[in-house]
This record gives C-alpha cells, sequence and structure tokens, in this order.
C-alpha cells in the first residue's frame, strides 16, 4: 500500500515540478531515496514545511503572522520562531492536522479551499505544497530534531547566460546546513527575477524575455541568494567599443565595458569639452563654469587638460563643502532629537565646518569615520579644562565657534541626540550608523525578523547595544569639575572679584552601565555585535572595539559602500542602488567594478581624492549622454552618462550664473535653510534634502510639475532677466550687432554652457529679425534657454 | 493628455505583460480579473490632524456611565435609527448621504506613524516608503483635464508619494493666505507672449531631443508639455479663486477659518478636474478639554465646511463620482481622562464616508457599550485604502513599474469593505 501512495506522490511532485528528469527524492534528504522507511526523515518541518509557510506568505503580518494571529492560528512573524511554530502547527486537537487521516487536516483543507479558509486559496489539493504537508503529517508531524541551522544558500549556476538558441536554462538552489548536509530547495523558495522585462522564472526554469541584465533572488527560510541572469542582444559590438575593453583604458573601463560587450551594447563616445566642464562642475563644485571659463577651457590645447580641471576641481575648497554637505545629509545633521530647535542653524553650521576642514586636507576616510565614531565632547580635554574653554568660549561671543568646532577632534554632534534624561536614541543611532557606514538596513528588524534579509530582532539588539554607553548630560567627572569651579567663584566673589558666568554645559560621555537591551526570548543579555560579526568584548570603550571591527581592512561592507555612495554621487545611482540596501536581494549592477574599486580604495590609504579622480578619469564617466546605436538604454550599465536633474542648490545658482548676479554659490552654504526667501523658495520646490532621514531617500532627482511650473512663470525670474539684458545690451549700438553670432553665442553659454549649434544660431538670429524691441528678443531667447530641459538637467 | 507610466500606460503593459507571458508565468486566471466599473472618479479627504474623539462624533455610548458617555447628547438623524452628536446639527440631515465605519482598528496610537498607517494603508516601514493614498491614485488614473491632479491644502507630512518618485507628491499649499509664486502667470504676464516663448523654447529644445530614451529626458518632456496647459488654461489659480463663490456660499463653508476656505477650494478643484485634494484641520488632539474644544471651535468648523461640501457635491450631481472621505489617525480613549480630555485610542474609531459607490444612509460595524473595541466588521486602515482604490477602479492587489524597472505591489494586505459599498 505504501509503495502504490509513494508512486502516486512521486508522479504527482513529477507533475507539479513540471520536469520529468527529477526525482521527487530531490526535495527531501539527499539519503532518503528509495525506501519508505528512510522517509519517516525526509520531510521535516523546519526544512521544508516552514520555508513553504514563509514561501506561501502564510507567516506574513497580514495573515498568520500577525501577532494576534488570524483564525485563530499565530505564526512567528517571517518565521522567527520555529519553535513556535511548530507548536501551534501541529496542534492536533484544534484539528490543523489529523494524525490518523491526514487529509482530514485543517492545514491542508483550508489552504486548499475545501473548507472555507479567510486568506483565500493558497494551494491545490495535489500541488507540491499540499503534498509536502500532507507527507510530513502522514510521517507523523514529528518535532524538529536536533537544530541544524542553515549555514549557506547557492544557486548554480552563478551566472546563467541567455540567447535565442538557448532560450530557457534549468537552475538549482542548494542549501547547506551546519551539519554539511546539503538539500535541494529549489521548490520550498520565493523565487523572484530583479526586473521582470528580462527574464522570468517558473519552477526550475529561467526563460529570457528581452535583452538585459538581471539577478534571479532565491530566499529560503529566511535567506536570500542570488544568480545573474544575462540576455545578451543578438549582434556585434562596434569594434571601437571591443577595442576600448582591451587595451588602453583603465580598470574601471575595462570592467564596464567587459559587461557591455557580453550584452552587445555600443557605448556612447567621449562627450565633448563644454560639456564636459558643465558637467564636472556641477557635480564637483555645485555650480556651472561661467563663460570665460568655458572659452578657456575649449581653447586650450593641452591634451591633459581634462585631468588638469579635474584636479583643480577636487582640490577646490568649494568641492570640500559639496562633500561636506553630502555627509550632513548621509548622518543626518539636522535630527537632533529633542534638541530646542533655535540651536539648529548653529549645530549644523559646526557640522558642515567639521567636515569641510577634513575634505579640504582629504584626510584619510577611515580617519575621519573613527572620530565620529568613537566622538566625546572633551577629546583628550579634562573636565575642569573643559568647563573652562566654555566659560572663554562664552565671554568672547559666538562668532568663530564653526572653525573652532572644525578643529575640534572628534565629532560628538553626531551623538548628540537627545531622548529623555541623559540617554541618546540607541536604536536611531544603531540604524543610522549601520545604513551610513555599513550600507545596510537594519530598521525592519527592530520590530520583527528581516522579511527579506537575514537580520533578527536580536541581531538588531546586539548591535544597539554597541552604542548603549553613550550619554548626553552630565559625567561624574564634569559635575565635580563644575562644583569645584563653583567654590572658587564663590571664594572669588567673597574677594570681591567678577566672575564670569558659566553656560551651561553638556557632554557626551560613556557611561559605566550600558542600558543594554536583551534578547527577544528569554531577557538573557546580548553581548554588543556588528552585524555579520563576533562579538565584542562587553567592558571598556565599545565604541572604540567596533571601529577597530569596521576600518579593519578586511571589512567586506566598509570600503564597499564608500566607494558605492561616491560612485553615486558621480553617475547619479550607486552600483548598489539604493546606496544603503546592500543585501543578498540587490545585487551590485557590476560586482567586479565594485570590488575592485573597494580594493583599490583600501590600498590607496582610503584615499577619498584618489578615488574620485579615478572615476572623474573614466570614459564612462566622460561618455555623452546621447544613446550610440539602437536601444542601448542600459544607463545603468554605463553605456552612456545617464541624465538627471541638477540638485536645488545648483539651479538657483545656474540662475544665477546665467543673469551675471553677484551672489555667493549657495553650494557654500552649511544649512539647510537658504540665504534670501526666493532661494528658500526654489530649495522648496526642488526638494533640497532635508538632512532629517535615516536613510538615503531624501534625494529626488525626479522632475515635478511644480518645478515646470516654477521657471515656466515665475515673474520674479522674468524680471531678473530683464534686468541683466539691459545692463549686457548697455554697451551695444545696434539690434545687428546683439544679432552676432557672438553674442548669441554669449547667451547660450551662459545657459547652457555651451555654444549654439548652427539650427539654434539662426532661430535665434530670425528672432532678433522679427522682434522690433531688442531687449524683448534678447530676453525671450534667455528665458527660453533656462526653461529647456537642457537647464535644469545634469547632462 | 496621455501620461504614460499612469493607469492607461499600465492596462497596456499589464495586458501586454500578462498576455504575451501568462502561459508562462502561469498567471491567466489573473489577466481577466478587472472588469469592473468604477462610478467615483475624485476624492476628497478631510483630514483631522490630531485624531478627532469619534466616540463624541459618530460613534455616541448614551447608555455608557458618565465616565465614557461625555458631555454630548446623541441625537436621531434624517436615517431612522442612525444618531451623532448634537453639535453636527447640520450633518444630522445629511447622514441619508452618508456610510459611517464604526469599526475601525489598528495598533499604532502615536501620531507620526499613525498618519503614515492611514494614508498608505502600510505599517511604516525604514527600508520602503509607502506612497499615500492620494499618490496612487494620480499615479494610476489618466488626469481629465490640465490642472494638478493632486493637491493637498494643511496636509500632513506623512502625505508623501513615497517610493513612486517626488513627480507624484501632493502639490502642497500650505498655510496658503494667497496664491504662491509658480501657480499662474500673473498679470503682468502677455499670454500671446508667454505662447511665442514656449514656442521657441521648444526649438532650442530640439537639441535634447536624441536623448529620448532616457527616462528624465522623457518626463520632463511630459511635465513641460502639462505645465504650460496648466499656465496657460491658469486653471489652478481660477480653482483656487474662491471670490468667484456668492459670500452666502462662502460663509456657509465657514469664511472664518482657512479650513472652511479650503474645502470650499477643494469643490472648485474637483469640479475643474482635480483627482484627489486632501484638507487638512488641526487641533484635533483633544488631551484636555475635549468637550469645550469640539464644542466651540472643531465641530461647527467642521459640520459647516462638510455639510456645505456635501450639499453641493449632491446639488450638483458629483456626489456619486466623488468619494469623500473624513477622518484622522485615530480615535480617543472611551475613559474621560482627569483633564476633562480623552487620549489616543486605536482600538476602535470611526470614519465618515460618502459618495463614490459608498453605501448611503448606512452604518458598518458596531463597537461595544464602551466603545473599547468593534464588536463586528473589524477593518483596518488597509481595508480603507484598498475600498476607496477599488471605488475608483484601481485593485490594490495590482503592480506599478517604478523606473528602475522594480514591480511594485499598490497594497496586498487590504480587502475591500464591501458591507460599506452602495
Amino acid at each position: 500500500m505504501s509503495k502504490v501512495i509513494d508512486t502516486m506522490i512521486h508522479r504527482l511532485l513529477v507533475l507539479a515540478l513540471g520536469l520529468t528528469c527529477l526525482s521527487p527524492a530531490r526535495l527531501f534528504a539527499q539519503s532518503s531515496i528509495g525506501s519508505a522507511e528512510s522517509n519517516k526523515e525526509a520531510v521535516r518541518f523546519d526544512r521544508h514545511v516552514q520555508p513553504l509557510l514563509s514561501k506561501l506568505g502564510c507567516n506574513a503580518g497580514a495573515c498568520h503572522g500577525n501577532s494576534e494571529g488570524r483564525g485563530g492560528l499565530r505564526l512567528s512573524l517571517f518565521g522567527a520562531d520555529p519553535k513556535m511554530d511548530f507548536l501551534a502547527f501541529s496542534d492536533e486537537q484544534s484539528g490543523r492536522i489529523d494524525r490518523k487521516s491526514p487529509s482530514q487536516s485543517l492545514v491542508l483543507q483550508k489552504p486548499s479551499m475545501i473548507v472555507e479558509h479567510g486568506g483565500g486559496q493558497r494551494f491545490e489539493n495535489g500541488s507540491l505544497e499540499y503534498e509536502t504537508f500532507r507527507r510530513w503529517i502522514e510521517l507523523g508531524a514529528v518535532e524538529l530534531e536536533k537544530p541544524d541551522p542553515l549555514r549557506e544558500l547557492e544557486v548554480s549556476p552563478a551566472t546563467c547566460k541567455l540567447n535565442q538558441t538557448e532560450p530557457e536554462k534549468s537552475f538549482q538552489v542548494v542549501a547547506t546546513f551546519q551539519s554539511g548536509e546539503k538539500l535541494d530547495v529549489t521548490a520550498l523558495c520565493t523565487l523572484r527575477i530583479a526586473d521582470e522585462s528580462v527574464a522570468a522564472v517558473q519552477k526550475q526554469t529561467i526563460k529570457c524575455l528581452q535583452p538585459g541584465k538581471t539577478f534571479l533572488i532565491a530566499t529560503y527560510a529566511g535567506r536570500s541568494a542570488n544568480a545573474t541572469i544575462i540576455v545578451p542582444r543578438e549582434r556585434e559590438v562596434s569594434a571601437k567599443t571591443s577595442r576600448s575593453a582591451s587595451s588602453e583604458h583603465g580598470p574601471i573601463d575595462q570592467l564596464i565595458d567587459k559587461q557591455l560587450i557580453e550584452l552587445g551594447i555600443d557605448s556612447s563616445p567621449s562627450c565633448d569639452d563644454a560639456t564636459f566642464l558643465r558637467r564636472l562642475r556641477l557635480t564637483t563644485l555645485g555650480s556651472p563654469p561661467d563663460v570665460e571659463t568655458i572659452k578657456r577651457f575649449v581653447g586650450n590645447n593641452d591634451p591633459k587638460k581634462r585631468e588638469k580641471a579635474i584636479d583643480e576641481c577636487l582640490a577646490s575648497s568649494l568641492h570640500a563643502s559639496v562633500l561636506a554637505t553630502r555627509m550632513c545629509e548621509i548622518l543626518g545633521s539636522r535630527d537632533t532629537g529633542n534638541f530646542p530647535n533655535r540651536l539648529e542653524h548653529e549645530l549644523e553650521t559646526k557640522w558642515h565646518a567639521w567636515f569641510q576642514a577634513r575634505f579640504d586636507r582629504n584626510e584619510r576616510y577611515d580617519v575621519l569615520v573613527r572620530h565620529i565614531l568613537v566622538a566625546t565632547s572633551r577629546d583628550q580635554l579634562s573636565a575642569m579644562d573643559y568647563v573652562d574653554n566654555a566659560i572663554h568660549a562664552n565671554e568672547n561671543g559666538q562668532k568663530s565657534e564653526a572653525t573652532e568646532y572644525a578643529k575640534k577632534a572628534s565629532l560628538d554632534l553626531f551623538w548628540q541626540r537627545w531622548k529623555v534624561n541623559e540617554e541618546v536614541d540607541f536604536e536611531s543611532l544603531a540604524e543610522r550608523i549601520s545604513a551610513a557606514f555599513l550600507g545596510v538596513r537594519i530598521e525592519c528588524a527592530k520590530c520583527h525578523k528581516h522579511p527579506f534579509d537575514r537580520w533578527t530582532q536580536d541581531d538588531y539588539r546586539a548591535f544597539s547595544n554597541i552604542f548603549t554607553q553613550v550619554r548626553y548630560g552630565m559625567s561624574g567627572e564634569l559635575r565635580i569639575a563644575l562644583s569645584d569651579k563653583l567654590q572658587e567663584q564663590r571664594a572669588a566673589t567673597a574677594s570681591e572679584t567678577r566672575t564670569k558666568r558659566i553656560p551651561p554645559l553638556h557632554e557626551i560621555y560613556l557611561s559605566k552601565k550600558p542600558f543594554d537591551f536583551v534578547k527577544t526570548t528569554d531577557n538573557a543579555s546580548l553581548p554588543p555585535k556588528p552585524l555579520a560579526g563576533e562579538p565584542l568584548r562587553s567592558d571598556g570603550d565599545r565604541r572604540e572595539y567596533f571601529a577597530i571591527w569596521l576600518l579593519d581592512q578586511s571589512n567586506p561592507y566598509f570600503a564597499r559602500n564608500f566607494v558605492n555612495r561616491v560612485w553615486d554621487i558621480y553617475f547619479g545611482s550607486g552600483l548598489v542602488d539604493p546606496v544603503d540596501a546592500f543585501s543578498a536581494t540587490n545585487s551590485p549592477s557590476n560586482a567586479e567594478l565594485l570590488d575592485f574599486l573597494a580594493n583599490e580604495f583600501v590600498k590607496s590609504g582610503f584615499d577619498v581624492r584618489q578615488l574620485e579622480t579615478a572615476i572623474l578619469n573614466s570614459h564612462a564617466w566622460q561618455r555623452s549622454a546621447k544613446a550610440n546605436g539602437e536601444g542601448s538604454s542600459g544607463t545603468e550599465l554605463y553605456a552612456r552618462f545617464p541624465v538627471r536633474i541638477l540638485p536645488a542648490c545648483a539651479i538657483v545658482d545656474s540662475l544665477s550664473n546665467a543673469l551675471r548676479e553677484e551672489s555667493t554659490p549657495t553650494t557654500s552654504l552649511p544649512t539647510f535653510a537658504a540665504g534670501s526667501d526666493t532661494q528658500q523658495y526654489y530649495f522648496d520646490v526642488f526638494s533640497r534634502p532635508e538632512r532629517k532621514s535615516r536613510c538615503d531617500c531624501e534625494r529626488f532627482d525626479h522632475p515635478t510639475l511644480r518645478q515646470s511650473m516654477l521657471l515656466l512663470s515665475d515673474e520674479g525670474l522674468s524680471k531678473r532677466i530683464d534686468v541683466f539684458v539691459e545692463k549686457w545690451l548697455g554697451g551695444m549700438d545696434s539690434k545687428e550687432d546683439c544679432a552676432s553670432e557672438e553674442h548669441i553665442a554669449e547667451l547660450f553659454l551662459s545657459a547652457l554652457a555651451r555654444w549654439p549649434t548652427p539650427a539654434e544660431l539662426r532661430v535665434a538670429q530670425e528672432h532678433f529679425a522679427n522682434k522690433s524691441n531688442r531687449d524683448q528678443a534678447a530676453a525671450d531667447i534667455l528665458w527660453s534657454l533656462i526653461n529647456t530641459s537642457e537647464f535644469v538637467t545634469l547632462h | 493628455m496621455l501620461i504614460q507610466n499612469r493607469r492607461s500606460f499600465l492596462r497596456i503593459g499589464a495586458s501586454g505583460l500578462f498576455g504575451a507571458h501568462a502561459a508562462f508565468l502561469g498567471l491567466s486566471k489573473n489577466a481577466s480579473a478587472a472588469t469592473f466599473e468604477p462610478g467615483a472618479q475624485n476624492v476628497i479627504l478631510i483630514w483631522l490632524d490630531g485624531a478627532p474623539s469619534s466616540i463624541d462624533m459618530w460613534d455616541l455610548k448614551p447608555n455608557a456611565p458618565d465616565t465614557v458617555r461625555g458631555e454630548f447628547k446623541a441625537v436621531s438623524t434624517d436615517v431612522p435609527g442612525i444618531q451623532i452628536c448634537e453639535h453636527l446639527t447640520k450633518m444630522r440631515q445629511l447622514m441619508s448621504h452618508c456610510t459611517l465605519i464604526r469599526s475601525l482598528q489598528h495598533s499604532i496610537p502615536e501620531h507620526g506613524p499613525a498618519s503614515q498607517l492611514m494614508l498608505t494603508g502600510h505599517l511604516p516601514s525604514a527600508s520602503e516608503q509607502y506612497p499615500a493614498l492620494g499618490s496612487v491614485t494620480m499615479k494610476m488614473l489618466s488626469p481629465k483635464s490640465p490642472i494638478p491632479q493632486n493637491i493637498a491644502f494643511d496636509s500632513p507630512s506623512a502625505n508623501t508619494s513615497g517610493y513612486l518618485g517626488s513627480a507624484y507628491n501632493p502639490f502642497l499649499l500650505n498655510n496658503m493666505a494667497s496664491i504662491p509664486v509658480g501657480l499662474s502667470l500673473g498679470l503682468e504676464t502677455d499670454r500671446d507672449l508667454f505662447d511665442q516663448r514656449i514656442q521657441l523654447r521648444d526649438r532650442f529644445e530640439q537639441a535634447y531631443d536624441h536623448l529620448g530614451n532616457d527616462g528624465t529626458v522623457v518626463s520632463l518632456k511630459q511635465l513641460h508639455k502639462e505645465a504650460k496647459e496648466i499656465l496657460m488654461s491658469d486653471s489652478i489659480r481660477k480653482a483656487l479663486d474662491i471670490s468667484k463663490e456668492t459670500e452666502s456660499t462662502r460663509n456657509r463653508y465657514g469664511s472664518q477659518s482657512s479650513f472652511g476656505t479650503n474645502v470650499l477650494r477643494a469643490r472648485r478643484l474637483v469640479e475643474a478636474g482635480t483627482r484627489f485634494v486632501t484638507v487638512g484641520l488641526s487641533g484635533w488632539d483633544t488631551h484636555t478639554n475635549n468637550f469645550s474644544q469640539l464644542k466651540n471651535g472643531l465641530l461647527p468648523q467642521l459640520d459647516a465646511a462638510l455639510s456645505s461640501l456635501l450639499s453641493d457635491l449632491v446639488e450638483r450631481d458629483m456626489l456619486s463620482s466623488t468619494i469623500v472621505c473624513c477622518l484622522g489617525e485615530f480615535g480617543r480613549t472611551p475613559n474621560i481622562n482627569g483633564n476633562v480630555g480623552r487620549d489616543h485610542w486605536s482600538r476602535s474609531f470611526s470614519a465618515l464616508v460618502a459618495g463614490g459607490g459608498f453605501a448611503a444612509g448606512a452604518v458598518y460595524g458596531e463597537t461595544d457599550e464602551f466603545g473599547q473595541e468593534p464588536l463586528t466588521n473589524l477593518c483596518t486602515p488597509s481595508d480603507l485604502f484598498a475600498t476607496v482604490l477599488h471605488l475608483v477602479g484601481i485593485q490594490s492587489n495590482e503592480s506599478i513599474k517604478l523606473p528602475s524597472g522594480r514591480l511594485m505591489k499598490i497594497n496586498e494586505q487590504g480587502n475591500v469593505i464591501a458591507g460599506a459599498l452602495a
């Protein structure tokens, strides 16, 4: 009898898998092929049943993973607690399972809608899921054996190349457990294609849909693994592209071109000098070049002029300001917790100055980060000196505070995010540090197991425990110093000497009594532990131990995260994108390139400027934004330069540049707030990042309706154009003079940083000819140029 | 105007993708799912910021002890059996057009995250920024006329487009005293000259056309077109200009408060073709003196504006195509605190909905005798989210394709509240 059933199951499974070559035994432990006896160990709750509960969505928050459960059945959210799930799922009294007649079990009848199920039909009678559950019950629905956790998950082949002659390929997902046992879990995984326009997945097969590159992501028991899918265009790339991959180019270009050739995509040629200069200035300095600079640069015959221009820009303090602003955004300089708002402006200025000074002197990035991570307010100062300094600063006014702060060794402001009493917000700091320096978002794990990443609530808490010694308030030492000072002052008052006022004092310091988070299940203590690292020592300065772990040359996260962020600054998106979402479910678009950049960065001694120099000198960055050849849309593969909307600052500065207004570039502003109402209004409409969010989600480089409407209808802007035109035309005699090639070129250079094409020149000259009023004609042209897509984008 | 990525696009995209690969993907069952003909075209969301005491407004407990019942009487309305607060005098006459949902529940009694939950239908998550209802509506439905499709007055900060990108953020009009720069060409601008300038601009734009297959370039092109049409028709300024309304109308909505004015503007915007308007009214966080605050300020303002809106929509025969939805983050504690206030309570609260396919003159769900918990028909913010989308013709299990190529399901958690529909 059991043989007959086995054969039936075999058939059903074969059908369900859709592949006759597969044995159902593949699904179960590898030792189990054949005999019914060994099959008793075959279907395991932890390896088969629970992963299916995740795959089917049963343990999601909206279903049985809800803290209240659904329909009486409560599972742990995303399968965080297998023990609890086993007890709930195998409850025979409530009829969920029926060991005597398995097919009467509710866990089979409800999801297959034989009995009404609030969650609808999850599988069909006879499906692979149905059969797995049934088999598990039939075999006694046994309790878990000794735990054998998952060690590794792998998809093979790791790269899958498909084309018209071979449009489909099968693959396999294999789990390796601590014991070394391996299991083919393909049918138990949630399978997803990152870009569903390139390929589709069904059962064990990937099928190509259109040329491109994407990933297959397999999730099993809370862990994910992926494989690269490549669908090349059926054509030869031009000789130029293939030649460039081999020889003269640097390693960045070789790695990019290798991918383009593999996919059959032609790269675009280098952009012209004027476009290069505008692009360079806007990304490194935040504002476009003026007319003279463009003329000088384009007219220069030095073959090394681009390299030289890059060096010059990167060495500029305006560039240091741009990077400082970016760091303030990443680290959330305006998210100050319960700090009084009126101080915001002052604090922001200090933050910015601290970073600007460091980028100005091109400080090693690991050193810079170290001084954030282990920051205290006093650094090496004694408490008494700290008090004296504060009194001194208070006496001498606040003016030079930011400059002074820039000289301070460590950025204690990073930690000044007040919660209650002397507590800072440890969890928010942990989330920030994880996102900023590891590129990993762990917020989800705060309340439950991360739904698509490996992090558990305990990982989150152990990570937070690295920071639970930090306090913002008055340390014992500071209290003593203050009371000594007060006594000193009292004595002085008695002898009628004038005393200096002591300002209110707080400091970031480490407490000997950390407010540690405990384990979710049994309130046991959790030693501080970096994500995916070994536990750290609990005594002494935990942040120091963490810094050692993080900044170690072999740390897989730190350098990769930073080079990816720098790549994002220059290309508008990271090799991993979003930049703070490193995860097995979010593969880099060019993994080799990311590794290469990270290794070079480490080898160079974390030299930020050297990294930027390498990126900016690459052919990839200097490519035209024009597509070359048919359908090479793949901007993410860097066949051409991706177009994006300029940041708010750059828009404001481009306007004043085009109108030759004397004004300080807003790029140099240390604060979020602008200098004038008009600027602020433009900041709002063009979404200047607020420097508050914990993730990289404040930057919008997508255009909006409001932006287009504003530039079209701002009467203030029209007036500014009129003022410029009047001044500009003041020195010219006749209308013909204004309409000369040279003068029209000047308008184009001011607004778009390039010369007009012959067609554009003709249009402009016609416009002058048709208009009786030359001021009007010039204003029309400038207004029109400002309202082009070209003006508001980086291209 | 045909906007790519919006509904029309999605429909084509969906049939294309599913049609061609349905067999392979095994999705043929879902492909023919949505043939429902939506009645609703527009949504007006009245957002009571701070969490309204719905137990004193829509779900009174006249038989509960003093400590719960509070100071207000429950009075009958134009629908037999439905009672509401005595201080909503004008709304009493209009309940025959509304549905009271008395069985909402969620688990976050904190303003910030709860407004995210109510507006997006999702629990807040830092890794995923979910779009609010207005942004989803704007994304999925094609515009009816050249006017911004998602507009918000004094809107909560959670009312954002999330992963849909800033193009779908509401057109924010906060603390609007006068019409801000950038909505209208203004009096000094010569329309003919503007048109000439645009033509000139378009000729200079041609150099950029060869970048045509770049996503940013494509959307800029569309936005340029929209912006021009909106400005030329002066649609948004006209809609916002309430001097066109009679004085008695303005007074009826409540001309004393900007809220009344904004609700009137909301009606005008919807008439002009805006799909989704949010109007916020703050001050509902009544931890102290709940009853005097409600009676003297909040309820009269709400009563005047909401009743005027509903009766105007009825009179113009627009209620069948316009959903009106009035709610806040959560409700307030059934037990009155020591400061004659009520604190945060998310375990049960009510919302008023009307029009666009919601039932008329109905109550959905009920709470226990003290208003602590829903007894029947429990529904969640996701359910309400899914229901509103359903009425405007969007299936919330539909996927949106993001510019990055990623497909996002709008909302998998909500179920349409069939019992609250007409």
